[in-house]
């Protein structure tokens, strides 16, 4: 049982107006008022008696709060002299166990009876209306520092009242003063499309509580513009019954919204672009093909030989165009499709149905660079060629096989041609050797571009050129 | 005069290479990587090399041609589709002969690699 002041005492503590408590000088609560009771939100009986701080526990905002008040009524106690604190925060916990933010401004006076400090007096004035006030003018602040050139708002959920920077009224369309403090006419001219978003993002970051909010939306303005706007804001208790205030920021973004667009066209037009180059460059070179073809009709046999040599080789990089054209992706060739194109080509120009040759193909699904794809192409049509001129002098049938495949351990493609004819080594007479002298280095030089090599050996089912080069993934 | 083709095109280093030979010219290499044109160039020292400014993947025409002329002495002609991409800074690191702009007549080609023998002998 703590030293009571007298009953006198007592009353005259239940009679000041403003909260107060009555407690020892090591902070046991000895007795409090209605007004703390209503304050505090708590009863009389479940405080009597009770240590100050284990029934106002300090919270973790505010951690030396104990040590303040503490030193306060040490101070007090010492100076026999009221000690008064600058206003502080002290969140206090409502019936439905929630906390609410409060400010209060505390002072400690002794109670001195028969010459000694028997007891404290503490006066609590809730200065919360004051403080948030403050705070919500220092946030108006820092957001119109933060942007200069930016809109500032401050919307109170509750009411709906709008106090802004003009910027917002202009973003909006309307004239300064035209219209007044309610956020309708603003929510009006928010797109037809966006507006259920924009009220339910508005609602749920009420009901979030404090924390950065932030929304984009279209304004439909009456003579039909639309505006793209960024909206970021912080949603603060305000100084009037704790409503909660969403104060922000407002930027204009149409133009980088436009700018978005304008570069999805772009791209789309290059891509426009890009097929229209490919198409030119496949019928240019099948020109060319066309044109040395053209010429071979006039010319000597051997002449005529050189130039559908020649033709068949230009053939070879056209159907790389032409599969870039066809395929819709500009950026790679389907090889396999590519491939079987040019040897139908090549055959049919040498006359194999008539000889009696057949080229077998065994082509993997491989897509390719346009450059390798041309690389390979080259190769191909080399091998091929060769093959079809040398390898079977004076022989009524012949088999020449085409294999693609992918190396999956190695990373690597392999590329082989076999036919079942006659070898270099047995090839006959230096003829064969000089007119294959320039297929050979475009083969090498071909293989050496696209980082390959070239093997060349005899296989049971004839002889062999194997190229292997390296593909990512 | 001993030449260095320096291009990664293989139809048009062949043919570079036969019009060079055909003017009796010597052809030294044919290189289709600036690691390679440097390479060729240390090992032959040539007296002129044909250098394309787009090589295969990340090689530098204009870095192969800039090094030639500055470690070993070795002058280029600049043959290229898109001539308008050298910088000022490339021209004078590179400090060609002469320019070439893609495609080339052989006559235009005949008169550049002739332009540079005389040159040389200046």
């Amino acid at each position: 049982m703590l030293d009571a002041p007298s009953l006198s005492g007592r009353s005259i503590l239940h009679a000041i107006p403003v909260p107060a408590i009555i407690m020892s000088t090591n902070l046991e609560i000895i007795d409090v008022n209605a007004a703390f009771e209503s304050a505090v939100a708590r009863q009389r009986a479940t405080l009597l008696d009770r240590p100050l701080f284990d029934e106002f526990p300090p919270r973790p905002e505010t951690p030396n709060l104990e040590a303040t008040i503490r030193a306060s009524v040490a101070r007090a106690v010492d100076t026999r002299q009221t000690d008064a604190l600058e206003p502080g925060r002290h969140d206090i916990v409502m019936s439905d166990g929630g906390f609410e933010t409060r400010y209060w401004r505390l002072s400690h006076s002794p109670v001195i009876e028969g010459g000694e400090v028997t007891c404290v007096l503490q006066l609590v004035e809730d200065v919360t209306a004051e403080v948030t006030r403050q705070l919500l003018l220092d946030a108006r602040e820092r957001t119109a520092e933060e942007g200069a050139a930016l809109a500032f708002w401050d919307l109170n959920l509750v009411t709906g009242k709008l106090v802004r920077s003009g910027g917002v009224d202009s973003m909006h369309g309307f004239a300064p003063g035209e219209v007044g403090e309610d956020i309708e006419p603003f929510i009006e001219r928010v797109h037809p499309e966006d507006r259920d978003r924009v009220r339910m993002e508005v609602f749920s970051a009420a009901e979030q509580g404090p924390g950065p909010t932030n929304l984009e939306h279209r304004l439909l303005l009456p003579d039909g513009t639309i505006r793209w706007i960024s909206a970021r804001g912080e949603i603060l208790p305000g100084p009037v019954n704790g409503e909660p205030h969403l104060v922000g920021m407002v930027v204009d973004i149409t133009e980088f919204r436009q700018n978005e667009e304008r570069l999805k066209t772009a791209l789309a037009n290059q891509k426009i672009l890009l097929d229209e180059v490919n198409h030119r460059v496949k019928n240019s070179l099948q020109m060319v093909a066309s044109l040395l073809s053209l010429e071979s009709g006039r010319a000597s046999p051997e002449t005529r030989e050189r130039l559908m040599s020649a033709s068949i080789r230009v053939n070879a990089i056209a159907t790389i165009h032409a599969s870039l054209y066809l395929d819709g992706d500009v950026t790679s060739v389907a090889v396999d499709q590519q491939l079987r194109d040019l040897c139908d080509h090549v055959a049919a120009s040498s006359g194999c149905d008539v000889r009696g040759i057949t080229i077998d193909l065994d082509l993997a699904p491989i897509r390719l660079c346009p450059n390798q794809a041309i690389s390979l192409s080259i190769i191909v049509n080399e091998l091929i060629t060769n093959a079809l001129k040398h390898a079977f002098p004076g022989r009524a049938e012949g088999k020449v096989q085409v294999r693609l495949t992918r190396d999956g351990s190695a990373d690597e493609l392999v590329l082989t041609v076999t036919d079942d004819g006659t070898g270099p080594s047995e090839a006959a007479g230096e003829q064969a050797g000089r007119s294959s002298g320039l297929g050979q280095r475009l083969i090498h030089m071909s293989a050496r571009q696209i980082g390959g090599r070239i093997e060349q050996s005899r296989s049971p089912e004839g002889w062999r050129t194997t190229l292997r080069f390296p593909v990512p993934g | 005069m001993r030449i260095l083709i320096v291009e990664d095109e293989v139809f048009i280093a062949l043919d570079l290479e036969m019009q060079i030979l055909d003017m009796g010219y010597e052809v030294v290499g044919i290189a289709a990587t600036k690691e390679t044109a440097i390479e060729i160039a240390c090992a032959q020292v040539p007296d002129l090399a044909l250098v394309d400014l787009h090589l295969a993947g990340p090689s530098s025409g204009a870095e192969a041609a800039a090094f030639l002329r500055a470690e070993l002495g070795v002058p280029s002609i600049i043959v290229s589709g898109s001539l308008h991409e050298l910088t000022e800074l490339d021209i004078a690191s590179i400090a060609p002969v002469s320019l070439l702009g893609k495609p080339f007549s052989p006559v235009k080609l005949q008169a550049a690699i002739r332009d540079a023998d005389t040159g040389r002998h200046r």
